[in-house]
């Protein structure tokens, strides 16, 4: 192999890492903090994206766009947080049945105000050459601004007050509240925080995946296989789940088709779970 | 100081304290004993908000508390140390107290600092993971993160349950000093007769979800009927 063929298959293995990694960024926090399985995840990835179109064509240029997703997506979760979801707390099936009514709702409304077509979106940022490969510049931005997000969902949940109290109420709800932590304001937030990490997921993707309804459908399977391989760990399971099988993904569908590619992503993620019933992290010592 | 009446709590529908009225002076060690699933834990998770009141009242300092949110009775000054001792496994020893202190927005850096100074052996280990503490250190964990709030009662839920020996002695030792020195009341559950001997001033005996005797400490240990009868010794 030539080095640009190096370069360019690492490129687009962090970028595949990248994508995994933002689409399963919100149910990590949701589903992990919360034990919620939130079925209109992928809607709100879509959400995002509908955000930042949709500012975009109010003439906000598309970065400040991108900015707009998260705040918006997260008011709305909190909106839905407060509105259905946390009146169904502790009841698995009452909260799946729920979020998947939220999601059909959420493409509907959608398809009523945008059509069903995809929309387009430019990507920004040209391409460069790489030897005898073109790269595009917003996937290596994409892979800076996911490993942005990281670091930001780390920062708010070890280093704030608030990530603090809501780590100690995922563990233990009921000492939490007998120290005076208000379980109700922390749920709240970290859903609000789950809903706006899934916005500012969808605007990231926006450029580089079609924006239509439907989308949150190609997202909520591999989003919930990578939170689910990833184990109890919120983020470093869920992001050593994203760099495994991304990297799987991209190496088969680099030696085959891209088909293949998620048929192999399905298949590891099957073998892990029968090895490590409990995810990665199952065993590890980390505190988030 | 704790003043609970005709209390019946339990489960759902299912009733597991029924009728209990019991008292806890200010400054005052009070014991309760009484066999494996009488409700004890039951009775104190009804005190602290865990679970819900079915009738009769919870006062503390003529307050009635029967109806606060569990979040809310902290600030009433009461602290709890449950079976179990319940420390946050994946948090840091020391964060398993900054939260306390979060929690009660109290002044971080001070009440730790304090709570240190009680309990010198947390030093060592404060950046430790709370689950990977032997269950003596978390009791004592339980007992430092209890106190960073400043309570004027403390509900303690079997303390030495799981405690090697030599950590029980420490234990009986510093929660002389937490009532003696800083005044705090006491409500303690508790298998082991002799450190109920040791610490309370009188005892209510629990049978079947009700309170079936009320003796000075010291008579407990003479009391052989009372033992036979209630405790299954
Ligand atoms: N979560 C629960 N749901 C239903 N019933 C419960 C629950 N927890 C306890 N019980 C029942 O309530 C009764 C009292 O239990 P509790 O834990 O209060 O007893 P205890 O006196 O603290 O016992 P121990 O000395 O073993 O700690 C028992 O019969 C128990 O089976
Ligand atoms: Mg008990």
């Amino acid at each position: 192999m030539s080095w640009d063929q190096i370069l360019n298959l690492l490129i687009s293995a962090l970028f595949s890492i990248a994508t995994l990694a933002l689409i399963s960024l919100g149910l990590a926090v949701v589903f992990g903090m919360m034990k919620i399985i939130n079925l209109a995840h992928g809607e709100f990835l879509m959400l995002g994206a509908f955000a930042t179109l949709t500012a975009n064509r109010l003439g906000l240029p598309l970065w400040l766009s991108m900015v707009c997703a998260p705040v918006v997506v997260g008011v709305i979760g909190l909106v839905l947080e407060r509105g259905i979801i946390r009146h169904l707390y502790g009841r698995i099936i009452d909260t799946m049945l729920a979020t998947w009514g939220i999601s059909l709702v959420l493409v509907q409304l959608v398809v009523i105000a945008y059509g069903p077509a995809t929309q387009g979106l430019a990507t920004p940022l040209g391409s460069f050459r790489l030897g005898n490969y073109s790269v595009s510049a917003y996937s290596l931005f994409l892979v800076a601004a996911a490993g942005g997000l990281v670091v930001l969902t780390y920062v708010l949940f070890m280093r704030t007050k608030y990530g603090l109290m809501a780590r100690a109420a995922s563990q233990l709800p009921q000492t939490a509240s007998a120290l005076g932590i208000n379980a109700g304001r922390i749920n709240m937030l970290t859903f609000a925080v789950g809903s706006a990490l899934s916005g500012a997921a969808g605007a990231l993707l926006a450029p580089v995946v079609g924006v239509v309804p439907s989308m949150g459908m190609a997202f909520i399977a591999k989003a919930f296989m990578t939170v689910i391989v990833g184990g109890p760990l919120v983020l470093s399971g869920a992001m050593s789940a994203a760099a495994l099988l991304g990297s799987v993904d991209n190496v088969v569908s680099y030696l085959s088709t891209p088909f293949l590619g998620q048929g192999a992503l399905l298949v590891i993620s099957i073998v892990l779970l029968r090895l490590m019933p409990n995810g990665l992290s199952g065993k590890w010592r980390r505190q988030l | 100081m704790l003043q609970v009446s005709g209390l019946h709590s339990g489960y759902g529908h299912k009733t597991v304290v029924n009728d209990v009225s019991l008292q806890v002076g200010s400054g005052e060690v009070v014991g309760l004993v009484g066999r494996n699933g009488v409700g004890k834990s039951t009775l104190l998770n009804t005190i602290m908000g865990i679970l819900p009141v079915q009738q009769g009242s919870i006062l503390l300092n003529e307050v009635d508390i029967s109806h606060q949110p569990s979040y809310r009775r902290s600030s009433y000054g009461v602290a709890y140390v449950p079976q179990g001792r319940q420390i946050f496994p994946r948090l840091s020893v020391l964060d398993n107290l900054r939260v306390a202190a979060i929690a009660a927005k109290q002044n971080l850096g001070s009440c730790v600092e304090e709570v240190l100074a009680e309990f010198p052996a947390l030093t060592p280990k404060l950046q430790s993971q709370g689950g990977s503490l032997s269950g003596g250190q978390q009791q004592i964990l339980a007992l430092a993160r209890a106190l960073i709030i400043r309570p004027k009662l403390m509900l303690l839920d079997e303390p030495t349950e799981g405690v090697q020996p030599s950590i029980v002695d420490v234990i009986l030792e510093k929660l002389g000093e937490i009532n003696k020195r800083l005044g705090i009341g006491i409500l303690l559950v508790e298998q082991n007769l002799e450190f109920i001997d040791v610490l309370a001033d009188r005892v209510y005996v629990m049978d079947k979800g009700t309170v079936v005797a009320h003796l000075p400490a010291g008579a407990i240990m003479n009391d052989k009927r009372v033992q036979h009868e209630y405790l299954g010794v």
